[in-house]
């Protein structure tokens, strides 16, 4: 194997998981999530060669995102919140198995941008302005939809920028 | 521990069963299909000279298979959707092959322009030109990147020598590419959002279309989905 395609290899068993993972978040669907994945390192590969010594990850993400984007209708659902949850308990990470089925279930009911917002900036820690560039919205936007989603999760975020340190987006 | 960290700590909970691994053997297999020969031209020369330009090959990604089979037969001569402000040379001082393609992107180095150039790879001897990104400012005209197509023909219907979408020369080159068949709309999403390419018919192949999207609607490469090619009715040319 080329040196080349042992780094892309050794890229994929790194950041499989979590993008697949993130690809779940977005679809709710492990099948859709793991094509997303497989289509996502598939056009990472195809660009390898001037993607590598950058940002392979970013590029493996966006491509990732817009390839589940594109799989919605088109464009973004805004209206397509049903009803909103009821009051769930506060989050528990003790009860994760309560908690992950309320996650799943939850993820449902926002739109697709809001679900998209959600993912990009509390999975994945990507600061406001990226989300905004990931989805070609501006950052105000991205701004109400974060607090729009989170207000459907009953979660309470005063200053979600003081929570959120880091946004490495790794 | 806020709600904000509580669902940050349910986003991340592995789930109860993994994922399946990617299949890596496929994956390559895949993406070898949809690379193409490219070649970012280093320098200052212009395009004459290109010859004793140091070539950098590397490869580029293709959004779509080189030649994919037609859903529909290509209609009869379309009339090809005009970009906002294509201009077109028909005395180049450069060996491009059919007029000069303007795209109406004004940069310091000049106007961005693609044309098309004569290759001669002996292992790909149905591959007789690629398509080059360049600036023209006045008479002078500079390529930057060339792309051609790898497998097969390069006038097999379908698209190819999909490149761009990526900053060189402190320049953001669009995302270009041509189209062998009677395409009169060229799409792709961006966002979840249908964007339009802008055409102009090949004058030495008016079944060739070359084709690139203003890069304030598609900055990269990788915000883009498989394109579409439709004809002059509206009919989807590719699946």
């Amino acid at each position: 194997m080329a040196r080349g395609d042992e780094e892309f290899a050794e890229f994929v068993r790194a950041s499989s998981a979590r993008l697949t993972h993130a690809a779940f978040l977005l679809t709710g669907d492990r099948h859709q999530a793991e094509d997303a994945a497989q289509t996502a390192f598939t056009r990472t590969y195809a660009a390898w060669s001037r993607v590598r010594h950058k940002d392979a990850y970013g590029y493996a993400r966006t491509v990732l995102v817009n390839h589940v984007i594109d799989g919605w209708r088109r464009p973004f659902r805004e209206y397509a919140t049903e009803v909103l949850p009821e009051q769930q308990d506060r989050l528990d990470v003790g009860k994760s198995v309560t908690q992950h089925a309320w996650l799943t279930a939850v993820l449902k009911i926002l739109t697709d941008r809001e679900r998209a917002v959600v993912v990009l900036r509390h999975f994945f820690d990507l600061p406001e302005t990226e989300v905004a560039r990931e989805l070609g919205v501006s950052v105000g936007t991205v701004k109400s939809t974060n607090s729009r989603a989170l207000a459907k999760l009953r979660i309470e975020a005063a200053d979600p920028e003081d929570t959120l340190i880091g946004g490495s987006g790794r | 521990m806020n709600d904000l960290d509580g669902l940050r700590a349910a986003l991340r909970q592995p789930p109860g069963e993994p994922f399946a691994e990617p299949d890596l053997a496929r994956i390559m297999r895949d993406g070898t299909r949809l690379r193409r020969r490219r070649r970012v031209l280093t320098g200052t020369a212009g395009i004459a000279a290109a010859a004793a330009v140091v070539l950098v090959v590397v490869f580029a990604i293709q959004l779509r298979q080189p030649a994919p089979a037609p859903v529909a037969q290509p209609p009869a001569p379309v009339s090809v959707t005009p970009a906002p402000t294509p201009t077109t040379s028909r005395a180049p001082a450069v060996p491009a092959i059919g007029d000069v393609v303007g795209t109406g992107i004004r940069t310091p180095a000049g106007e961005i322009v693609l044309y098309a150039q004569a290759v001669d790879i002996p292992e790909l001897p149905n591959v007789r030109f690629g398509l080059a990104a360049g600036f023209r400012s006045g008479e002078s005209l500079q390529a930057v990147l060339l792309s051609n197509e790898t497998r097969g023909s390069d006038l097999s219907f379908g698209f190819h020598a999909t490149d761009g979408g990526e900053v060189i020369r402190d320049t953001l080159i669009p995302v270009f590419g041509y189209f062998s068949g009677r395409a009169a709309r060229i799409t792709t999403t961006v966002h979840g959002k249908t964007v339009d390419a802008h055409l102009a018919t090949w004058t030495a192949d008016a079944t060739v279309v070359i084709f690139w999207f203003d890069p304030a609607e598609v900055p990269n490469s990788a915000v883009l989905t498989p394109l579409i090619a439709y004809d002059a009715d509206g009919k989807r040319l590719t699946k």
